[in-house]
């Protein structure tokens, strides 16, 4: 009896052996043998070598300190928020307006896979232009978490989609930025379409809350 | 400053004494709970006082007195609340001018107390208990067993020489004695031990069941119930001593009658489910329902595609009949001619694809229908969750029915019909108030008591019955007493003595007449108000909760035989038939159960008078609102030849409300608006279209209200102008310091100030002069600022008053309710220590005006 390592298809079997074995008279070939089956079976318990180099570069710090931000445009202004925060990115639909309730910011009520959900115009709450601006075929609803309530929408011109963010090249935000938009901010950025202004949650979560009551 | 410190000193020397004085009262267990409301109220007045200082440490200081309400009563008798109530009783004696330099001398002591304050005696006990995480569950399985028990005892009340209820009501008995254990709530261990001592000497004994071990087990009950809820907290646990004290009664005592009569009693008792309940968060369910919606409308989506396909049908068939036509156009030549091959070619090649395609059109409508079906049918059956078995909502009425009788010294049975229907969770929880109404109403007024029953021949035991059923579509709901029954000719005869109908007409009611007027507000054949049911009968009260509800009430009385009220509601709030209309491009929707009609008219059919536009229809006048203008939504943008208008009723009046366009009428499955955005005027709830788009419901009351407000205030003479005298400011607070504070504030911005010391007397104040700007507080005496602010909103002619509330209240719902009462700003005292308070009031008002 041949042992699995010693190969005996290619020696005394029909991989290039003399077809001595004397199993094949019963087998024919030595895929149906099971001394065959038995050696495939065991490559696949076999002891895994330690993976090459490449894991440790892998390990390296530098990638724990990123972040992962959703880039989306107001006017002309490209902001980041923390992925987690959005629930969905949606087509961009008009919000329906809710009575007594123009003189706000609150744009009124959108539906998103059947549930409806208030929408903010976070434009005008940031001051980066005019709900009227938020037009065009890339405008998309962004629908964003909010703790402990019912999750808030609102429009924005364009959403890029999902950026990672290195922390390192994160910077302090510029004091030339107005107060409505700064006091909102962690810092400021720059991705393939320019600066990216980065959002703090919870900053950005209480102006929508305030939005609402306003 | 220092006339502002003297008012101050003054008021918080006051303060501290009630503080004191409440501390006090805090020793006595009797009045524990009043003296920590108490404590919690000045504590609170206190902290809006001390704010006007503008000094941090010694806000806190205020606040953390004030917490102490928050936790043990023994705090607020504590060392550290003592020396603190000193502390503030020193800065008040002290000479005020020497305030400012006595406020920092003291910071260290000051420093010192606050963690002292801050630490609440440790009691193992109480940390244990609320720390526990399944304490909630815990919480939910005594509730659960409590609830059964007391049914299972009122049972045995009834059936007292039913021994073999006892069993069920030890197991659970002893079921909570463990879970307590768990928890470590020593004080139910004992009590739930108690209880299954005794009924366990009961059973062992044997005979009838007593009273009084009834009324032991059912305190008994409650408390347990009390004791999971609130913890061991010291009222609890006095009673809980006064209960176990009582001594157990042998039976011999107890004689209860044996002849009562064996009827077959409908069963209040839930039996055992094959079909368990589950716990599911609504969160969750809501979500079921809102993606099975979805379903349903994507699948109604695949209907254009349907339609298309059916369009590419048409196509191809028109090809093959323009391929035959040529074929004869070009003489029909044979398939052996090369022409003749190709077109047979063609036409073979056509022929196979429209076989094909109707092949696949096949299939793909069977596909959609199938896909539309299953939507549809795990759509109702996500919409099913929403149901709850109107047992649910019943199942503590027996108990209270016969607690009120024994406390009206009646006797009274409670029996319902049609426990098991299935009814909408919204419904079911908005009929509590209305059927315990009734149901106390019928005690307190309907039913006789036991001597006067006797005279009259009846049972001394009153019945009473509810009895659920389904009735075309509508839950019918109706509650009935055997007992005097409502004497009409009182009822014409109040109507006479109160002045609302005179003699003559009087005379002419019918008795279906009077009857209704049993529901007018304010109406009542009693004189006195009773702790049981309040003023009289209050039915107006009643009937406006089940119009709320879309539902209807009505009442039938025999005198000497009983009343009976007749409910009737939509089985399902959730799903509410609506006329969908454009308004100013939006698509608002009105319950259709609340349209009078529609109309749609020629603009030539208007006439106008006095300001007002109004249409004839079926020989009335109907005032015509734009609602688009009504709702702030913008201008109506109906068509030039035609207007629509939706007419409403609302206690005898019709309004025509014009709107853009009518839509359609659908079943809309509604919900609430956001709570975040308080109460919107004139809405009521939100819903999506078949096809997926949003709409807003109006609430035709709230709507109503709105369009005879404007209605009245465009007949009201135009203001005078009012640009060049000063503008005037009412400040409303009860803390005198405050109030002097604001004063000064608005005086120094150049404004004409005047004060007032609580909501009634600034209202007063609003009525006989006139202001440009109210600013107010919120807890008030007599009437508070929500209350106030509500009141002038709602008034035609001080509609449009600023009203700015400013609270030391900066909760979210305390921000709702001021904005829910239409306040046009909500500012808390944190906000008005800078210059926001100032610039707020130059956007309501501008300028202070001339000789500022």
């Amino acid at each position: 009896m041949s042992t699995p390592s010693s190969h005996c298809w290619r020696h005394i079997g029909v991989y290039g052996g003399d077809h001595s074995c004397p199993r094949l008279i019963e087998e024919i070939h030595c895929r149906n043998c099971a001394v065959f089956s038995l050696a495939a079976r065991g490559l696949q318990k076999r002891e895994v070598d330690p993976l090459p180099p490449l894991s440790s570069a892998l390990q390296s710090t530098e990638l724990l300190a990123s972040r992962s931000v959703l880039g989306f445009r107001l006017g002309r202004e490209w902001l980041g928020l923390s992925c987690e925060r959005v629930i969905e990115v949606a087509q961009s639909r008009l919000p329906r307006r809710v009575a007594h309730r123009g003189a706000g910011r609150l744009e009124g009520l959108v539906a998103v896979r059947g549930e409806l959900h208030l929408c903010v115009a976070l434009i005008e709450v940031l001051q980066l232009g005019s709900r009227a601006d938020l037009a065009g075929e890339r405008s998309r609803l962004v629908l964003l978490e909010s703790p402990n309530a019912a999750p808030i929408a609102f429009r924005a011109n364009e959403v890029s989609g999902l950026r990672r963010i290195d922390t390192a090249s994160i910077q302090e935000v510029p004091a030339t930025l107005p107060t409505a938009i700064a006091r909102c901010l962690s810092g400021v950025t720059t991705f393939e379409h320019g600066r990216m202004a980065l959002l703090d949650d919870s900053a950005l979560l209480a102006a929508l809350e305030q939005a609402l009551y306003s | 400053m220092s006339a502002l410190i003297e008012l101050l000193q003054g008021e918080v020397r006051m303060l501290v004494s009630e503080l004191q004085e409440s501390a006090r009262l805090a020793r006595t267990p009797a009045t524990t709970d009043e003296a920590m409301a108490r404590w919690s109220k000045r504590g609170q007045a206190l902290v809006g006082a001390i704010s006007v200082l503008g000094r941090e440490p010694w806000s806190k200081l205020a606040q953390s007195v004030h917490q102490l309400s928050a936790g043990r009563s023994e705090s607020l008798y504590g060392a550290a609340a003592s020396a603190a109530l000193q502390l503030l009783s020193e800065f008040a004696d002290g000479p005020s001018a020497q305030a400012e330099a006595w406020l920092e001398a003291r910071l260290a002591d000051l420093h010192a107390l606050l963690p002292a304050l801050k630490q609440a005696p440790v009691e193992s006990q109480a940390d244990d208990v609320d720390n526990n995480p399944l304490i909630g569950l815990f919480r939910q399985e005594v509730d659960d067993q409590c609830s059964r028990m007391a049914q299972m005892l009122l049972r045995l009340e009834q059936e007292p020489d039913r021994l073999e209820l006892i069993a069920p009501v030890m197991r659970a008995a002893h079921s909570i004695k463990g879970a307590s254990r768990a928890v470590r709530l020593e004080a139910a261990v004992g009590l739930a031990h108690a209880l299954e001592d005794r009924l366990s000497a009961a059973q062992r004994r044997g005979g009838a069941v007593g009273e009084s071990l009834i009324e032991f087990c059912l305190a008994n009950v409650d408390l347990l119930r009390q004791l999971a809820l609130h913890g061991p907290t010291p009222a609890l646990l006095a009673r809980r001593d006064g209960l176990l004290a009582q001594v157990d009664e042998p039976a011999a005592s107890a004689n209860v009658a044996v002849n009562a009569p064996v009827i077959a009693q409908p069963s209040y008792i839930a039996t055992e489910d094959s079909d368990p309940v589950l716990r599911i968060k609504a969160s969750l369910v809501g979500r079921l329902i809102a993606l099975a919606g979805s379903g349903v409308v994507s699948a109604h989506r695949l209907r254009p595609f349907a339609d298309r396909q059916q369009r590419l049908r048409q196509g191809i068939a028109q090809l093959g009949r323009l391929v035959d036509d040529l074929h004869h156009r070009l003489g029909a030549p044979a398939q052996s001619t090369p022409l003749g091959a190709e077109l047979a070619e063609v036409r073979r090649q056509l022929s196979e694809t429209r076989h094909q395609t109707q092949h696949w059109i096949d299939e793909f409508a069977e596909y959609s229908r199938a896909a539309f079906d299953l939507n549809e049918r795990i759509y109702q059956a996500a919409s099913l969750t929403r149901l709850r078995p109107f047992r649910d909502l019943v199942l503590g009425y027996p108990r209270m029915v016969r607690d009120l009788a024994r406390q009206l010294g009646k006797r009274a049975r409670l029996t319902i019909v049609g426990e098991a229907l299935e009814v909408d969770r919204d419904v079911l929880e908005k009929l509590d108030a209305p059927l315990t109404h009734v149901l106390r109403n019928a005690l307190d007024h309907g039913l006789e008591t036991v001597h006067q029953r006797r005279a009259a021949g009846k049972s001394e035991e009153g019945q009473l019955r509810i009895w659920a059923s389904h009735r075309a579509g509508m839950l019918a709901i109706e509650i009935s007493d055997d007992g005097a029954g409502i004497d009409l000719q009182r009822v014409r005869a109040r109507l006479i003595e109160s002045g609302r109908v005179n003699p003559t007409e009087a005379a002419q009611l019918s008795d279906q007449a009077l009857r209704e007027h049993v529901f007018a507000a304010g109406f009542s054949t009693r004189k006195e108000v009773t702790e049981v049911s309040g003023r009289g009968i209050g039915l107006d009260v009643l009937r406006e909760a089940i119009e709320r509800l879309d539902g209807t009430v009505r009442l039938s009385t025999r005198p000497g035989a009983g009343t009976t009220f007749h409910l009737l509601v939509p089985i399902s709030r959730a799903v509410t038939r609506a006329l969908t209309v454009r308004v100013a491009g939006e698509i608002y929707a009105f319950p259709s159960m609340r349209i009078d009609r529609v109309a749609r008219t020629d603009r030539s059919a208007v006439a106008a008078s006095e300001g007002l536009q109004y249409l004839t229809l079926a020989g009335r006048n109907i005032g015509l609102v734009p609602l688009a203008e009504l709702l702030d939504l913008g201008s109506t943008r109906a068509r030039q030849d035609r207007l629509d208008v939706v007419v409403v009723e609302h206690q005898g009046r019709l309004v025509g409300f014009v709107v853009d366009d009518f839509l359609g009428e659908y079943d809309l499955a509604t919900r609430p608006l956001d709570a975040r955005l308080g109460r919107v005027a004139d809405i009521g709830a939100i819903a999506l279209l078949p096809d997926g788009d949003p709409v807003i419901l109006v609430d035709v009351d709230d709507l109503m209200r709105s369009a005879l407000t404007r209605e009245r205030a465009t007949l009201a003479p135009a203001q005078a102008d009012v640009q060049t005298r000063r503008k005037r400011v009412l400040v409303v607070d009860d803390s005198i310091s405050v109030r002097e504070l604001e004063r000064q504030l608005l005086v120094g911005r150049g404004f004409d100030v005047d004060v007032a010391v609580d909501g009634l007397d600034a209202w007063t104040r609003l009525r006989d002069e006139s202001f440009d700007l109210l600013i107010t507080d919120v807890d008030m005496p007599r009437m508070d600022g929500i209350e106030l602010t509500r009141s002038i909103k709602q008034d035609p002619r001080l509609r449009s008053l600023p009203v700015v509330i400013v609270s030391y209240r900066d909760r979210p719902e305390d921000r709702r309710r001021g904005l829910e009462a239409r306040a046009d700003s909500y500012l808390t005292k944190a906000d008005f220590q800078d210059e926001g308070f100032l610039k707020l009031v130059h956007q309501l008002v501008g300028d202070a005006g001339a000789g500022a």
